[in-house]
């Protein structure tokens, strides 16, 4: 069952598009990946399907309704962010209590928990927190929320590695036991690569690819050899990046619905097949620079 | 999937108790404006005197004007900072929409207007205890809330509309603001350019008459005119897209 569908959004900022034909849907109880580039559409999408803001044009249904000022869709959806504000008379306790009333699933008890893991104590207030810890205290309360669509928009940023681990964590655990809709945005794909069922690329506020991590996965083939066999092999196909390693050698990344090359031909000549990561993938799909930062930096 | 269904009066009862004590430091602000009134009513009366070989009058008037002028400050003030983007934005990790919330917001500046008007009446009569402590001073006009509870209420009631009156004219110029300033600043131009004209002038001046008639009818025009500012405003938000 679809929880959240799009069909041909737009929005426009004064005369710039950031989001341009947004097609997709979004099953029940997933874990999608938002990733993408800076300034690729990915917040202003998570406030629409909040309802924070409004599209330009298409149609957005959150549990078949529109988001924009809809109370049912606001119950059941929550958008976690760095820019989260609380009003600042409220301390972190304050602030729980107030959910217990807002929320009908609200999680006290995890949500105590929790801080009191993270080291928050309940009676500092939301503002005086260093980024990291205001950040934690938004993935508790987003957390413990327990909102049947659920919106992460780069909730790890300014968390340490050993906080970043145990958030994700935090977040497999209560989604296994809760399962419900997620979606989460963030440059750390690498590191959240395990909890994610489903990746939506976005790319200059275009839908680049909306794929089952492995479908992502099996998406894209590594080639590693020399330059001159490479080069000859990969002639006429579409190359997804490329990349001089040493003088002679070369790294090469096809679609792999392309490469229906005989494997033992090209171990002959020298040239290895490589898996690429999803996190890489999504880069080269992205990347419309030719060279990359080196180049930069060689006359 | 089991999703939760709330209603609107419920999540906005939630939501006025909310805001109520999210605004509960305004109330800090009211004090200390209202304890500026009172000096300034103490130090300021208007006066006169009358001077004969045996008697030597000194009449002095002391009118809450001042407290009333800097309450309704107070309440233009709150009005406008619950507009804002940060104020605004302050609701939204909870359940909420747009018209809900400035429904909220209304609601949290009658209950504001009500306080601030109880509050500017007795600073009244503190301004009256401190002129009796004063030697040689006798009260002329010494209505109270029990020897004339009818004068105390009808003031009351007045000080409260007169009030909310202010704040929600704060409270629609905000919301306009946040809408467009070029609108705002056309609206206010277009205000005080009637105010020059003979049209302009004989409208403001037949509301003041009207409303001069009897406190139903100062109470209706403040009525009219925060209810029209409330309900722009909240019409207003409902299209406003929220940061954060």
């Amino acid at each position: 069952m679809s929880v959240i569908q799009c069909e041909n959004i737009e929005k426009k900022f004064r005369k710039k598009k950031a989001l341009q034909n947004i097609t997709f849907q979004i099953e029940d109880e997933k874990i999608t990946g938002l990733v993408g580039r800076n300034g690729t559409g990915k917040t202003t999408l998570l406030r629409i399907l909040a309802g924070f803001t409004k599209q330009t044009s298409g149609t957005v249904t959150v549990f078949d309704k529109t988001p924009f000022n809809n109370l049912f869709v606001s119950a059941n959806s929550i958008l976690i962010n760095d820019q989260m504000q609380f009003p600042g008379s409220f301390n972190l306790q304050d602030i729980l209590n107030y959910a217990t009333e807002f929320y009908g699933k609200w999680d006290a008890e995890l949500a105590a928990r929790l801080l009191q893991y993270f080291r928050l104590n309940p009676q500092s207030y939301h503002s005086d927190l260093s980024k990291g810890m205001k950040n934690t205290f938004n993935f508790i309360f987003g957390l413990a929320t327990r909102c049947d669509v659920t919106l992460f928009d780069e909730p790890i940023n300014g968390m340490d590695e050993a906080v970043r681990k145990d958030v994700y964590r935090a977040l497999l655990k209560d989604y296994l036991a809760y399962p419900r809709t997620i979606i989460i945005s963030s440059h750390f794909l690498d590191e959240m690569e395990h909890l994610l069922e489903d990746i939506l690329l976005l790319d200059e506020g275009k839908v680049a690819l909306h794929k089952s991590l492995d479908e992502l996965r099996e998406y894209a083939v590594g080639l590693l050899g020399p330059t001159e066999a490479i080069k000859r092999w990969t002639a006429g196909l579409e190359v997804l990046h490329e990349k001089q390693v040493v003088s002679n050698q070369m790294y090469t990344v096809l679609k792999a619905q392309d490469c229906t090359f005989n494997e033992q031909q090209l171990l002959q000549e020298g040239i290895a097949f490589m898996p690429v990561s999803a996190n890489d993938l999504c880069l080269y799909l992205t990347n419309s620079r030719t060279g990359d930062i080196d180049d930069v930096f060689n006359e | 999937m089991s999703l939760t269904n709330k209603t609107f009066a419920e999540t906005l009862q939630v939501q006025v108790k909310f805001k109520l004590h999210a605004y509960l430091g305004m109330i800090v602000y009211l004090i200390m404006v209202q304890i500026v009134g009172i000096l300034m009513s103490l130090m300021g009366p208007t006066g006169m005197s009358s001077v004969s070989s045996f008697i030597d009058i000194n009449a002095e008037m002391y009118t809450p004007t001042v407290l009333i002028f800097l309450s309704n400050l107070w309440a233009f003030y709150v009005g406008l900072l619950m507009t804002r983007h940060d104020q605004r934005a302050d609701i939204m990790p909870f359940v909420s929409t747009r018209i809900m919330s400035s429904i909220g917001d209304v609601v949290v500046l009658v209950a504001l207007a009500v306080y601030a008007g109880i509050t500017a009446m007795l600073s009244n009569y503190v301004v009256r205890i401190v002129i009796l402590l004063k030697s040689n001073k006798h009260m002329l006009s010494d209505e109270n809330m029990f020897s004339a509870p009818e004068v105390f209420i009808e003031n009351l009631v007045a000080f409260i509309f007169f009030i909310l009156c202010f704040a929600a004219v704060g409270y629609f110029l905000g919301m306009i603001a946040q809408k467009s300033k070029k609108v705002l600043f056309i609206i206010v131009a277009v205000f005080f350019s009637m105010l020059f004209t003979s049209f302009g002038q004989e409208i403001l001046l037949g509301t003041i008459k009207i409303a001069q008639f009897g406190l139903f009818s100062f109470m209706g025009v403040m009525i009219i005119l925060s209810a029209s500012c409330f309900i722009v405003a909240t019409f207003l938000a409902g299209n406003l897209e929220v940061k954060g």
